[in-house]
């Protein structure tokens, strides 16, 4: 069991590296290299590590326990073919551990973080309505039964295009250096990260590697299908290179602005359903 | 009698705990959010407030707030009634339990923050009072249309599809709870997010996500 | 917490992840619980094992809480 894990975050690390060389590529930089991010969870593991004395001390460690946990959890639930409901409450349980690093430390910059993840709470809607969209198609909401509907009528992609889009704006607003990444943006130094340092960064940066292998797995399991690994995997950076081309060419938005945009699509995606609604009967 | 349909999306029951006519039970979904619930609410119990430090505008000094053992104590009261409520939600079997433990989520959330002086974060929690006030009344009104429509509020009569739940109690159960503290109407919590008391602040996000976690399953079961 | 301490229980919590795949793989075990398990257990490994490598060969606690 333990290996997929060691798996899934080697390839989630590998992926944040590639992420960060493509926009650098773009905008016309040498960039690191790919690797970087794998080395850089290693130095943050030697570092020295304490807890501030103003955290609250439970909750500053616990919430890195639960961070990693949930994703692990979020990986097994696609492997074996669960809920996607399941995987819509641990991306909502990732909500909690991003409000949960802020707050926790008493630190200004990290409680500017956490209060621009509430603000950025937006960003679970699209997903919301992304699984009632697939509902109204498989009328189920295991992935197994979704993936057997599309070995039947062919990738949800193109059938649901609609909510393959909110899907990707979701998956799009939980990247690093993204035009939805608010919460760790430059002007509150890191963000709700900004006191998890040392040990704890590190253990943070393999949840987030978990994190992103899982979302951009269950993009490929949920609209393209079941596929053998090395084509899931092939797909999956596909999917990242786009991702990161977007994050290359988009200023960060204001976190209103964040709002906004994830409220709009999330009324077109309501719309979509209705109409679905009124086709289907 | 208690057996959910198969196709149900929260999975088989496991369990079902019986007192009198109050039913709950835990399929794997509820199961679940059961265990998140506990897990943060075992945080509020065992973990002290973070101390906040404030920086002094327009110098470098900064300052660090001392915990006030009565607020203190206070907050983690409310804060584990408020995981408690939210462990009655996730696992009820009957609409007018759910409606009635969210409605005390609404009650717990401010509470939580109350006992904390700072006029901002009284009026966000005032704010934020009005708006889950307001919200009981499509909640406990969608509960009413169902049991209006179709005679019983159990979830598992409700969710066999014999029954033809109108869309309206629907909307309204899933209104009634994101006004409690969902998407749209959840820009107070922005401001009570500056009150004191990390681990109790972060049940007031737990607590309306789960629940909203939670009427997702049911509306989507109904 | 000393480095021993938390390299005993870095090395455990690896040990019982492992322990519980095995007897998933051998049918002793449903796969579900060797699951929870590695969910379980993965946090506790990473973190524990960090957290001895990084630790000084001294005698002080780790991680230091202080200042």
């Amino acid at each position: 069991m333990i290996e997929y894990l060691l798996f899934a975050t080697f390839i989630g690390l590998l992926f944040h590296g590639i992420h960060r060389k493509v926009i650098a590529r773009v905008q016309g930089r040498p960039g690191p290299p790919i690797w970087q991010e794998i080395l850089h969870t290693l130095k943050f593991s030697f570092k020295e590590t304490w807890i501030p004395k103003t955290a609250s001390q439970t909750l500053f460690v616990g919430i890195v326990f639960v961070a990693i946990a949930i994703w692990s959890g979020a990986l097994f639930i696609l492997l074996s073919g669960g809920s996607i409901l399941l995987l819509f409450a641990v991306y909502l349980l990732h909500k909690i551990v991003e409000h949960g690093m802020g707050l926790s430390t008493g630190s200004p910059y990290t409680k500017f973080g956490a209060i621009r993840s509430v603000i950025s709470a937006a960003s679970e809607l699209p997903l919301l309505v992304t699984v009632v969209a697939i509902y109204f198609f498989t009328r189920s909401l295991s992935i197994a039964d979704i993936a057997a509907y599309q070995e039947v009528h062919g990738p949800l992609l193109i059938l649901a295009f609609p909510a393959a889009v909110a899907m990707y704006l979701v998956i799009l607003s939980k990247m690093h250096y993204g035009p939805f990444s608010i919460i760790e943006a430059k002007e509150i130094v890191s963000g709700n990260m900004t006191e998890h340092f040392g040990v704890w960064r590190a253990a943070l940066e393999v949840a987030y590697a978990l994190k992103t292998y899982v979302l951009l797995y269950a993009f490929v399991l949920i609209f393209i299908g079941s596929l053998p690994l090395a084509l899931t995997l092939l797909v999956m950076l596909l999917v990242l290179v786009s991702l990161s081309f977007v994050c290359a060419v988009t200023p960060m938005l204001s976190p209103y602005d964040t709002v906004t945009i994830q409220t709009l699509v999330t009324g077109a995606l309501v719309i979509y359903i209705l109409i679905l609604g009124v086709v289907m009967g | 009698m208690f057996d959910l349909p198969t196709a149900n999306i929260g999975g088989p029951d496991l369990f079902v705990l019986e007192f009198g006519d109050i039913v709950a039970y835990f399929s794997p979904y509820t199961a679940a959010l059961f265990v998140f619930a506990l897990i943060f609410t075992v945080l509020v119990i065992v973990s002290r407030p973070e101390r906040q430090v404030d920086i002094a505008f327009g110098g470098d000094a900064y300052y660090t707030k001392v915990v006030d053992p009565d607020l203190l104590r206070f907050q983690r009261f409310m804060a584990i009634a408020c995981g408690l409520a939210t462990l009655g939600a996730v696992v009820t079997g009957d609409v007018f339990n759910f409606t009635l433990f969210a409605s005390m989520v609404g009650i717990t959330n401010i509470g939580i923050v109350a006992a904390y002086r700072n006029r901002h974060v009284l009026n966000a929690a005032f704010q934020y009072g009005i708006v889950a006030m307001l919200a009981t009344v499509p909640l406990f009104g969608g509960a009413a249309i169902v049991l209006a429509g179709t005679g019983t509020l159990s979830m598992w009569e409700l969710f066999g599809g014999a029954m033809a739940v109108p869309l309206i109690a629907k909307a309204f159960l899933v209104l009634g709870v994101m006004g409690e503290g969902m998407a749209p109407f959840y820009i107070a919590k922005a401001e009570i997010t500056r009150a004191q008391g990390a681990p109790f602040i972060l049940m007031v996000h737990v607590s309306s996500l789960l629940l909203f976690l939670r009427v997702t399953e049911i509306v989507i079961s109904m | 917490m000393k480095k021993q301490t938390s390299l005993v229980i870095g090395l455990a919590a690896g040990g019982i992840a492992v322990a519980a795949g095995l007897l998933a793989a051998l049918g002793h075990l449903p796969v579900w619980a060797a699951e929870l398990v590695a969910v379980v257990m993965f946090p506790a490994f990473v973190i524990f094992i960090a957290l001895w490598w990084n630790a000084k060969p001294g005698e002080e606690d780790i991680p230091f809480i202080g200042y």
